[in-house]
């Protein structure tokens, strides 16, 4: 079923209102549904950025904002505020089209990805048949607006802060594409859209999805769970957050690539980092965790009900999974702590991008094979039992003296 | 085989360290209320233990006037070569009698040597620590931070408002926020304890 998107319905109802062209219709919605979304990333990220410094705050034991507004909830507004009343210094001997322009650069390619993002089945702005490489290949632009800002200030430190974050992103692109390509396999279908529809069938729902050859639970974290691991772990770094914030890192560094910036570029620069973890969250989400579905067996009666109220349901769901996979990473960034370079290279070209190779291999040959999907499932999930077994076989004695060749150190004997 | 297993294990290993990581900082937000460590300072504070060493206290009636307290003071003050300054008069028995007793608490380091040198214990550490915003005019006035012995004696004692039982426990702060009150020029502050200290010291000074 090819369902219309949600923007252009306003547009051609808005065009039907006011009696002008046709032609007018679909651009205006998507200019209204482009300007809904921008401003839903400006506040979505303000609270963001609150609730980063609150829930943090509480897991190490502090309180966090509390005087700015009720439990501090204006703390963000007023710092945004601050930070677009501050003089917006460039240095003298930076390039200053380019130091102006890469902010831009990297909040833009954050913003356009949400381009073919669904929310819920109709409410998206364009559903691209090649959705899933648009946003890989969108979301890789960042790096030019990296590399060019961090070029254009002049500052040697910036300049090989932003080679280090250039070498992290690259890499983990490979990983964060391969990884999705397990549940593009199995949805046989690049679009967001479908990738999400054809999750429908409920934690509850056994063999009678969307899918047809589903033997177990419909979403794809449950065929895809290794991959699932791999594209948030992969996702993380290249978002450049916590455990993978070496070129950010606060307690080391001077804020890396975006040292000489201040003012509102910084805000933009500040402001792509957090819109690019909700779009980690949002596409873990919608490819992994079943969309916009609830986890209940709504089918039944979701198509009965009003779209409004049927949207909302969904919007729902969304959110809610969307804010706890942002919760996870913030918690993640409480918890964990900072990665060495090599380990974050070794992490990405000696496991990720060989584990998610081959969960493309075996994924691809079990689709190919026609064999029920409840096999993918059990034989990942029996993979992810044998490696939590074997992770109690004996303690991993220190840290700094690995002995397998995630570190590159050769393999030690077991009894030694 | 092994190798193989041996990378296995690692990254097992691996992701079990994260989620023991992760249970960590969940359980604390759990156990938030009991492990909170920030005091919100001027809404509330913590008991100080019976040995916190703060702001000193003086007690006029056990002084006997020996001068030991002003040669162990090894800080010139804001106004005279010492941070302590004692002013005493003979009376008719040949006794030295205290006239006043002056800390010039913009200069003290509060290192105790005066505390140690007194053979009387008229002199001792006690719990306030909230000089600085006794006289808000201090801040312009350095010489409004020489405290005499009507304030010296109105300072809190360590033993009142701390215990070992409770100490470091979270209070709701009794007294007002603005200490100046407690010591302006509206209210006596001799009235408000029972101790005879009835010299304006400082804040005429």
């Amino acid at each position: 079923m090819e369902a219309q998107s949600a923007w252009i319905t306003l547009g051609n109802w808005i065009v039907r209102q006011l009696h002008v062209s046709d032609a007018v219709g679909p651009p205006l919605g998507l200019f209204i549904g482009a300007f809904v979304i921008l401003n839903l990333i400006m506040g979505v990220v303000t609270y963001m950025i609150w609730w980063l410094r609150k829930l943090v705050a509480w897991m190490q034991s502090r309180v966090g904002p509390q005087h700015v507004g009720y439990y501090g909830l204006l703390q963000t507004p007023a710092d945004a505020l601050k930070l677009m009343s501050k003089e917006g210094i460039i240095p003298t001997l930076a390039d200053r089209a380019m130091f102006t322009v890469a902010p831009a650069i990297v909040f833009v390619s954050a913003y356009l990805v949400y381009a073919t993002i669904p929310f819920t089945p109709t409410l998206y702005a364009a559903n691209l048949n090649v959705g899933v490489v648009y946003v890989s290949a969108v979301s890789s632009i960042t790096v030019i607006g990296i590399i060019l800002g961090a070029w254009a200030s002049n500052n040697k430190y910036a300049l090989v802060a932003a080679f280090r974050s250039a070498a992290q992103m690259v890499s983990y692109e490979v990983p964060f594409a391969l990884a999705v390509l397990g549940p593009v396999i199995l949805a046989g279908s690049f679009s967001f859209v479908d990738i999400g529809m054809l999750q429908g069938g409920g934690m509850f729902l056994w063999g009678s999805g969307a899918s047809g050859t589903t033997g177990l639970l419909e979403w794809y974290v449950f065929t895809q769970p290794i991959a699932m691991l791999c594209f948030f772990i992969a996702g993380l770094a290249e978002n450049n957050v916590t455990p993978f914030d070496i070129v950010e890192a606060e307690s080391e560094i001077v804020a890396g690539f975006h040292i000489e910036y201040s003012g509102m570029k910084f805000a933009l620069f500040f402001l792509a980092e957090f819109a690019n973890t909700m779009t980690l969250a949002v596409l873990t989400t919608l490819t992994f965790l079943g969309a916009w579905n609830s986890p209940f067996f709504d089918a039944l009666w979701i198509a009965n009900v009003p779209p409004i109220v049927r949207g909302a349901w969904h919007l729902g769901w969304f959110w809610l999974k969307v804010g706890l996979l942002i919760s996870l990473v913030f918690s993640i960034r409480a918890a964990l702590p900072r990665v060495r370079v090599d380990q974050l290279m070794n992490l990405g070209w000696k496991l990720l991008i060989p584990v998610t190779l081959l969960n493309l291999l075996v994924t691809g040959a079990f689709v190919l094979l026609g064999v029920p999907q409840i096999w993918l499932a059990l034989v990942n999930w029996s993979l992810l039992g044998i490696v939590w077994a074997l992770s109690y076989r004996r303690v991993v004695p220190h840290v700094d003296a690995p002995r397998v060749a995630l570190s590159g150190a050769p393999a030690r004997e077991a009894g030694a | 085989m092994s190798a193989l297993t041996d990378s296995l294990t690692q990254i097992g290993y691996s992701l079990r360290s994260c989620l023991t990581g992760l249970k960590v900082v969940y359980f604390n937000w759990w156990k938030f209320r009991e492990r909170k460590q920030t005091v919100m300072y001027p809404l509330e504070e913590i008991v100080y233990s019976p040995n916190h060493r703060g702001a000193l206290v003086f007690r006029p009636e056990r002084c006997i006037v020996c001068e030991l307290c002003e040669k162990a003071c090894p800080v010139p003050g804001t106004r005279t070569e010492k941070t302590i300054e004692i002013y005493h008069h003979v009376g008719a028995t040949k006794k030295r009698e205290l006239d006043e007793f002056y800390i010039d608490y913009g200069s003290c380091i509060n290192c105790y040597l005066c505390v140690e040198a007194c053979p009387v214990d008229a002199l001792l550490p006690g719990a306030s620590f909230e000089l600085a915003t006794i006289d808000p005019d201090a801040q312009y006035d350095r010489s409004r931070m020489i405290y005499g012995m009507g304030q010296l004696s109105l300072q809190p004692e360590s033993a009142e408002r701390g215990s070992f039982e409770h100490a470091y426990e979270y209070v709701p702060r009794d007294r007002p926020f603005d200490a100046a009150v407690s010591l302006g020029e509206d209210e006596d502050p001799a009235e408000e304890t029972a101790s005879a200290g009835e010299s304006s010291g400082a804040a005429s000074a």
